[in-house]
């Protein structure tokens, strides 16, 4: 406990100086303003990243979706994301979201009693679908720029501040503090089991974006980036909106 | 609010609007709705026409050719490289552009079977045209945001993005040309040939 306190300390002291930096920057969208001081460093673990991809994650995904069946790789899927709603539950308060709040909440209760623990989704079939977020949008829901955009060995794209996010969420998830260490471990394999689904269910996309790309980097890291503010800004800013007719 | 009775203000706006010129850029949010909406009528009729996948592709490539500005995203996806052609290689690359984007797009039809899309919105974004919100929704999956991006400023009305969760076709395309162009030492003829060739 201790340890978790001091690593949110931490955390959220890298994420405030590095508010200082992002917010310099700017929100506004225009592709060729994305920030990537370490573009370098970002393209040699992004090819790391592709390797591993294309020798391990790929191939075993493959596998995973030839040999398991449809409905257990859904009660798979269905599960780790039950298992991630408390977690974007206290986000969407920090965010002061109620409506998403509210949501989440009912789907995580109920999913796990009439969804069987989350082994189904029976909210969906109410029309109350997952609202997924994380600290990283709460930091920008407070008003934290993006800072530098990072490619993660293994995570993939990021920037400062969703990284301090993905640090911060192994802090405050609200599930950490009530397994036991042995369920721990069974989390994490669920959701490392789940990542390969989601590689397999994805993977048309990721061929494209990964593989027929001519600049795979570039791709990925726009897409990351216009992906991650509409979700922040919740739909497509007209601001931000190309002018076809500029040059 | 009736219709039907056309009273002295209506006539003299529909003289007035007779009489002036049309702004360069009239389209209206509704009419940009209405337009969205025939695409997607078009789009699920030829998914649910039961026709064999080949057919299917070919005639949503059709759709695509026939609603999207091509000429316009291809200039605006080259660059400032566009300027630099004559008028032959300018067409000559908005045919390959052109060619190369039904090519990509045209496969992703799938990603509509079963599925169903609703406007959700339409909101007037000035001199960049109109920007039209959908939801997708797939059975017991989380909907997903599809915006259109239509313009008239070309003349016609036209599709002039599309923005999938927030990544624009428009700028994805642009990042993946320059690429492609720089990988052929910034000939656009090369890349003009290889486009068409797909």
């Amino acid at each position: 406990m201790n340890v978790k306190v001091k690593i949110f300390n931490w955390v959220i002291g890298v994420a405030l100086v590095s508010s200082l930096g992002a917010c310099a920057s700017g929100q506004n969208l225009n592709n060729d303003e994305i920030y990537d001081p370490f573009e370098d460093a970002n393209r040699s673990i992004h090819a790391f990243n592709k390797l591993v991809d294309a020798a391990v994650v790929g191939p075993v995904s493959d596998v995973y979706g030839s040999v398991i069946p449809e409905d257990v790789r859904t009660v798979v899927e269905n599960t780790a994301r039950n298992m991630g709603e408390p977690n974007a539950f206290v986000n969407h308060m920090l965010q002061a979201n109620g409506d998403s709040a509210s949501n989440t909440l009912t789907r995580f209760l109920v999913n796990s009693t009439i969804g069987i623990g989350g082994l189904f989704d029976p909210a969906a079939d109410m029309g109350i679908f997952e609202e997924p977020t994380d600290f990283g949008e709460t930091l920008a829901a407070w008003g934290v720029g993006e800072g530098a955009y990072i490619e993660l060995p293994l995570l993939g794209p990021s920037t400062v501040r969703d990284s301090v996010g993905i640090a911060v969420d192994l802090a405050i998830d609200p599930l950490n503090y009530v397994v036991t260490r042995e369920q721990a471990y069974y989390l994490l394999a669920l959701r490392g089991v789940n990542l390969i689904g989601k590689r397999h269910s994805y993977d048309d996309l990721i061929t494209v974006l990964l593989y027929e790309s001519a600049d795979s980097y570039a791709a990925q890291r726009l897409s990351y980036m216009q992906n991650k503010r509409h979700a922040v800004a919740g739909e497509t800013v007209l601001e931000d909106l190309e002018d076809p007719y500029a040059n | 609010m009736p219709i039907s009775h056309p009273n002295r203000r209506h006539v003299l706006a529909g003289a007035a609007a007779a009489l002036l010129p049309l702004p360069a850029f009239a389209l209206s949010e509704s009419a940009a709705t209405t337009y969205v909406q025939r695409v997607i009528d078009d789009v699920f009729g030829i998914i649910n026409s039961g026709q064999s996948e080949a057919r299917i592709m070919r005639q949503f490539k059709q759709v695509f050719t026939s609603y999207a500005d091509i000429n316009i995203i291809a200039r605006s996806v080259l660059g400032p490289p566009f300027q630099t052609l004559n008028s032959r290689e300018q067409s000559a690359f908005s045919d390959a552009f052109g060619n190369y984007l039904t090519d990509k797009y045209g496969r992703q039809f799938r990603e509509f079977q079963g599925a169903e899309i609703v406007i959700t919105r339409a909101r007037d974004a000035g001199s960049k045209g109109v920007l039209v919100n959908s939801d997708v929704r797939q059975q017991g999956q989380s909907p997903y945001s599809l915006d259109w991006q239509v313009s008239d400023r070309s003349g016609r009305t036209k599709l002039v993005n599309l923005i999938i969760e927030g990544i624009s076709l428009l700028s994805s395309e642009r990042e993946e040309v320059r690429a492609m162009l720089a990988a052929r030492r910034n000939d656009v003829g090369a890349l003009t040939a290889y486009m068409a060739s797909i």
